[in-house]
């Protein structure tokens, strides 16, 4: 018997059971990165700054996060007593929910097979992933101008728009940059994507083994610029307008506290992971790799992470003349031509 | 006048001037330590030496040089500056450098000079003074180890103060200020040395190591004591008045101080001051608000008004504005039974100089007097009631060898200055020897009789006052009444003294009527540079007068208002129990009336009668205006916030006014002082530091009509007379720790014939009958009384001696041990 | 501009290294203060009473009007600071204090641990001061 693939119409029970294990593992892999993700942030801008980051709680202060939680977690909550309500709450879940349901479009390893069926090792396949990503990275910026429309405060509306107009603007660049990958993969789908990147490298084969055509090698100004509205749109430094602390005190979320300020913490680092692994399986073959599949998409994901922390740790926030200008002077026009150097490229 | 050169300015200065004020006058710095404005030049510290171009190859002291036409002055260079530095080295041979634990630090003359001549070493080594420092005395302190012989305070005590306490002992290095047999200090306390001494020596004990000069904050005020109006500068810590500056630049007292000004500023500081309205409740006094206290008083005031009527009687320590606001306050109840201060001791007085003079007021000024060649003083020693009047007398005398007279019962300090007569009377015949003086002058025919109405019936009803009959009468030499009637009308500038006050309330109206008829035989009144001086035993006597805190025609004055003829009384700033006369018929008349209220700011006696008790302000904590004697308008500013919830007393009777329907309201003192009539020539604004006379240097008539008045028959036997002593003044300031220091308790005074006739001692605590009552009294004995009078003074409520003192001039008591 | 980013993220990156540690885990490991260090005052104490005769020069001085003096005067007719108070939490330590003293009765010592849970606890009185 061929393995066919596993699907609600033919092992309802497995599919269900499999389904789960998969959400959970993703899900708890994802949760613990977050978590991680800020210790590592600490401790590696720390030492890039001469500092140690935090020593205390637990070896090497790896406890801090822990600590962090639960100090979030016990900190009184704070509705201002002019705030909207409903919005104000709805915010922050409405930032993290898109972010965490982006990963479940990644595919993080080669399909196996149990028990006579093919198992995706993607929670979801969908043939629009690419346009289910910018939706979701869409949605996002939502969270973001309610907060601040709904804190009632002059920053955190000020970080909302903020937000929308970065959002805007480097959203059209990625999204354009984007359809370049498309044409050359001439599929949507993040699977399809993946494996669109497993011939070899402009037919090479002297090469290792798992060095593969990934678009990075044919598309370097795409995933320049893809990296750097990625950055934008989660609003990291050097984009991290929407919370400027030297003009906006903290922006978006300055009303915020407690677990609510938790969610907007989680949100950025789980949209940092979860643009790490969009950009990896881009452009970086996905879990193609060396390693095993998962580890292969972890090293990228963690390397992207890594990268962009260093990029934290450099380089001072840009000025908002100078993000705009950049957004629609400089990406645009280049991810636009991006796209007819690669269709004549492609015709030729 | 001469015109000389100093560092290349031109100056011109009067032909007495010295180098130093030519120097001063044009602005050149010249540094000095022993000279002072108001003492005589001395050149004992050689530090203002200067260069005369006209007298070269020595150098000049300035402070004792006379300008000479043409004189070129140089006042530093680089030889002067070193002759300068070694005659501080000199004195920073001995001089203890104890500078961080001395008080003067900050504020001292030698350290300053030490500082500006950088003298950092010293060449000349030498032992350090280590002499005893004088702390017998609780006021002043003296340590001679940092004295640097400026003689300052032997010269202001000799010259200013006439008292002579300190003199310069042994020769050459061992040379010192000592007193008499150098023992520890006793004398007046006046602390006149203390505020002289340029250097640590001399410094105020109640002051010692509170603070550095620089962390108080000087505000110029008035003293509270006396009529005479002396200027002070509180020294203010902390919201606390820590001391008295001293402050020559200020009023007309030239830095000038008495014992009670210069050390009676503690009972500002008073734990003992009342801070919150009392009310009486089930037969006690109880804290009560202001809201309370005031309605309370509002309606107390109200229904009395509609009864037998309210009385209001102040004392003469409030403002000018407080006097104008409380006599709203009076319009607004309706009532004309308004009278302030001692028992009507003002009345006599001013119905007196009113009915002759026409003025009821001082016709001159104090400068004047410094400058008068005859003075007669009358009744009183004005050292003990106004002392720094008396310090303006003592200059007159001693510099300018004026001719003094005193009528008095007593041989007080005035006595003792160089060619001063005292016309030594038995008590109570003050009238007659002044009757007998007009009759010398219309006898002799050398009286002023131009323009004097009343001159022939004077003459007819002064026949029975010849010296030789009133010498018979009252002891006063025959010839000695003759001398002083022609010196005092062949004065140029002459000036006749007459204090009055609680004490000396009786036969008032008689001695100002008979000193009033001198003035005028004399020529005094009215002539410039003369003056009959009229001086109030309180701050703002003058004032209360002035603002006509007087009874309306037909309304009750004091006596009637305190024998209860009243509903209800209003007693501001005034202790009657404590120290007005018959206080057995006061106990009993205050006690009957139905609705008491005072207004005060300890609780004296009267007050612990009292329905109502508000907690008042003392001097210090006001604002505005007080009129002295010489009709001087001085401002009163603030030093201090008031203690607790006590309000100043203007702003006590705008609050009432108010609850009693009164219509005006005053936004502040220049606001109430615009409206205040009698002064409305006067423009608040221009109060400086000089203050402002009313009326003129010299006040003109509006009458010359001589009166006869008939003297009293002296009282045989042991007499007691009453009055000021000169470490208090009313009661106030026997809340004050400094006068208490030296005098805290009701004393009888013996002559040494009378103590030795009646075997009693100093100290001894003798029994003292008289008018049906009887106290106990500790002696003393002093060198002033003549035989069979004894002296007591009136402040110390404690003794009760107005239980004995029934207002008379004279009282026959019985003494008992 | 390349270059500069590369250059900017070359510095930061070689900061990882742990030779440009410069952090002092401060309870764990504690730093000599130097003998200049101006940390905590001292009131030197000589026989039985301290140093200081009230001379007001230290508050007269004081930039920050951190110091209260009370002076009175002793049974031995002494000047001595009935009240001697420093708030630290306006102190800054300049040292003024110390050059101004003419009887060298005030020191400032290495001691900088002052964190305290309450207002009241900076206030040093002379008796603190005296330890």
């Amino acid at each position: 018997m061929t393995p066919e693939l596993l699907s609600l119409s033919n092992a309802p029970g497995m599919f269900v059971a499999v389904m789960l294990v998969k959400i959970l593992a993703v899900f708890g892999v994802v949760m613990l990165m977050i978590a991680y993700a800020t210790w590592v942030e600490r401790k590696l801008i720390g030492h890039m700054q001469t500092r140690l980051g935090p020593t205390m709680t637990g070896p090497c202060g790896l406890l801090q996060p822990i600590a962090d939680g639960l100090k979030l977690f016990f900190k009184e909550d704070i509705i201002p007593a002019q705030a909207s309500k409903l919005s104000f709450v709805l915010a922050p879940m409405m930032m993290v929910v898109p972010a965490l349901v982006t990963v479940a479009i990644i595919p993080f390893g080669r399909d196996i097979t149990l028990l006579g069926y093919i198992i995706p090792m993607q929670i979801a396949d969908l043939n629009v992933g690419v346009l289910f990503i910018l939706a979701m990275a869409g949605l996002g910026v939502y969270g973001v101008v309610l907060a601040g429309w709904s804190s009632n405060s002059k920053y955190a509306l000020l970080g909302g728009i903020r937000s929308t107009a970065q959002v805007i603007s480097y959203e059209l660049a990625a999204g354009m940059v984007i359809v370049a990958i498309f044409m050359l993969s001439g599929t949507l789908s993040m699977r399809g994507l993946v494996e669109a990147q497993q011939g070899p490298l402009w037919g090479i084969t002297s090469l290792p083994a798992w060095i593969h055509n990934w678009y990075i090698f044919s598309q370097p100004l795409a995933f320049g610029i893809f990296v750097i509205c990625s950055l934008a749109e989660i609003n990291r430094t050097p984009f991290d307008l929407p919370e400027a602390e030297t003009e906006l005190v903290s922006g978006f979320a300055t009303e915020y506290s407690s677990m609510k300020y938790a969610l907007f913490f989680m949100a950025e680092y789980a949209n940092m992971i979860v643009l790490s692994a969009v950009i990896s399986t881009l452009f970086l073959g996905g879990w193609d790799g060396p390693f095993w599949g998962a580890l292969n998409l972890f090293i990228k994901v963690v390397g992207f992470m890594m990268f962009f922390m260093w990029i934290r740790a450099t380089w001072p926030r840009v000025r908002y003349d100078q993000l705009m200008f950049l957004g629609w002077k400089i990406f645009i026009p280049l991810a636009m031509l991006n796209i007819v150097v690669t269709a004549l490229l492609i015709l030729l | 006048m001469v015109t000389l050169t100093i560092d290349g300015k031109q100056i011109t200065v009067p032909r007495t001037a010295t180098i130093y004020e030519a120097a001063m006058q044009a602005g050149v710095e010249i540094p000095v330590l022993c000279y002072a404005k108001k003492l005589l030049p001395y050149g004992a510290c050689r530090v203002c030496l200067v260069e005369v171009e006209q007298m070269k190859g020595r150098l000049i002291p300035s402070c004792t040089t006379p300008v000479t036409e043409g004189m070129i002055v140089r006042s530093s260079s680089a030889e002067i500056n070193k002759v300068r530095k070694t005659v501080l080295e000199f004195l920073l041979v001995n001089h203890v450098l104890d500078c961080p634990v001395c008080d003067k630090a900050g504020e001292c003359d030698l350290q300053d000079l030490a500082y500006d001549f950088d003298c950092c070493s010293n060449r000349f080594e030498g032992v350090k003074f280590d002499l005893p420092k004088d702390e017998v005395n609780p006021l002043i302190e003296r340590n001679m180890n940092r004295c640097v012989l400026c003689g300052k305070c032997v010269r202001v005590c000799d010259e200013i103060v006439g008292y002579g306490s300190y003199s310069f002992i042994n020769r050459g290095f061992e040379t010192k200020i000592a007193t008499a047999f150098d023992r520890g200090l006793n004398c007046e306390f006046c602390g006149q040395c203390v505020s002289m001494c340029p250097v640590g020596a001399i410094l105020p004990r109640p002051f010692k190591f509170k603070a550095r000069p620089w962390q108080l904050k000087e505000v110029d005020s008035v003293c509270g004591y006396c009529g005479n109006g002396c200027t002070v500068t509180f020294g203010v810590l902390k919201n606390k008045v820590e001391t008295i500056r001293f402050n020559d630049k200020n009023g007309v007292n030239d830095g000038n101080l008495c014992v009670r000004g210069r050390f009676g500023y503690s009972f500002i500081n008073s734990k003992d001051r009342l801070t919150q309205p009392l009310l009486r409740k089930n037969g006690q006094l109880v804290p009560a608000t202001w809201d309370e206290a005031l309605a309370a008083v509002a309606t107390g005031l109200q229904q009395a008004q509609a009864a037998k009527g309210v009385g209001i009687l102040a004392g003469a320590r409030l403002t000018n504005e407080e006097f104008f606001l409380l006599k709203n306050l009076a319009k607004t109840l309706g009532t004309e039974n308004i009278d302030h201060s001692g028992g009507e001791c003002y009345k006599g007085v001013t119905e007196g100089l009113l009915a002759t003079l026409g003025v009821t007021a001082s016709t001159g000024t104090y400068p004047q007097v410094e400058d008068a060649e005859a003075i007669l003083c009358i009744r009183s020693d004005f050292y003990e009631t106004h002392p720094v009047f008396g310090m303006v007398v003592n200059q007159a005398v001693k510099r300018r060898e004026a001719n003094l007279f005193v009528i008095s019962d007593k041989k007080g300090k005035f006595a003792k200055l160089p060619g001063a007569k005292t016309l030594l009377t038995k008590p109570g015949t003050e009238v007659n020897v002044l009757n007998a003086m007009a009759f010398v002058l219309l006898d002799e025919n050398i009286a002023v009789t131009e323009g004097v109405e009343g001159i022939a019936e004077l003459k007819a009803a002064l026949a029975a006052y010849t010296p030789e009959a009133v010498e018979a009468q009252t002891g006063v030499d025959a010839e000695l009444i003759r001398v002083s009637a022609r010196r005092m009308v062949a004065a140029k500038c002459a000036a006749i003294l007459l204090a009055y006050g609680v004490p000396y309330a009786s036969q008032s109206r008689e001695i100002a009527v008979a000193a009033a008829n001198l003035a005028l035989l004399t020529g005094i009144a009215g002539r410039e540079g003369s003056g009959l001086y009229l001086c109030g035993e309180k701050a703002n006597s003058q004032g209360a007068i002035d603002l006509g805190i007087l009874p309306g025609s037909g309304a009750l004055g004091s006596s009637a208002m305190l024998a209860g003829q009243v509903d209800a009384l209003y007693v501001i700033a005034e202790d009657p129990l404590s120290v007005y006369p018959n206080r057995g018929a006061l106990e009993a008349a205050l006690k009957k009336i139905p609705f008491l209220v005072v207004q005060d700011i300890f609780l004296s006696p009267t007050a612990e009668l009292a329905h109502v008790v508000l907690p008042a302000t003392s001097y210090a904590e006001k604002d505005g205006t007080f009129t002295n004697a010489e009709r001087r308008i001085q401002r009163v500013r603030p030093g201090v916030p008031s203690p607790g919830e006590a309000q100043a007393d203007g702003a006590i009777f705008a609050q009432l006014d108010a609850r009693l329907g009164g219509k005006i309201a005053y936004t502040g003192i220049e606001a109430i002082f615009a409206a205040i009539e009698p002064y409305r020539e006067i423009d608040f604004s221009s109060i400086g530091a000089q203050g402002t006379v009313w009326g003129g240097e010299n006040l003109s008539l509006s009458r010359r009509k001589v009166q006869a008045v008939q003297g009293q028959s002296p009282v045989d036997g042991l007499v007691l007379v009453t009055g000021s002593a000169l470490y208090h003044n009313g009661t106030l300031s026997t809340h004050a720790s400094g006068p208490n220091a030296v005098e805290h308790e009701a004393y009888l005074e013996f002559g040494r014939e009378d103590a030795a006739a009646l075997q009693v001692k100093e100290g001894e605590i003798v029994t003292l009958k008289g008018n049906g009552a009887e106290i106990k009294i500790k002696v003393k004995v002093g060198q002033r009384l003549p035989k069979g009078v004894l002296f007591a003074p009136y402040h110390f409520a404690s003794a009760g001696l107005n239980r004995i003192w029934h207002g008379a001039a004279v009282t026959p008591v019985q003494v008992s041990k | 501009m390349f270059k500069e980013f590369a250059q900017g993220l070359w510095i930061t990156f070689k900061h990882l290294s742990p030779k440009y540690r410069t952090t002092v885990e401060y309870p764990k490991q504690r730093l000599q203060p130097s003998e200049r260090f101006r940390g905590l005052h001292r009131l030197v104490l000589q026989h039985d009473r301290e140093k200081c005769v009230g001379c007001y020069l230290c508050p007269t001085v004081c930039p920050a009007k951190c110091i209260t003096v009370e002076t009175a005067e002793n049974d031995k007719g002494e000047k001595y600071p009935k009240v001697y108070k420093i708030d630290l939490l306006r102190c800054i330590f300049c040292g003024y204090c110390v050059e101004a003293c003419p009887v060298e009765a005030i020191e400032m010592t290495g001691n900088y641990e002052l964190a305290n849970y309450k207002r009241e606890d900076f206030e040093f009185t002379k008796e603190r001061l005296l330890k």
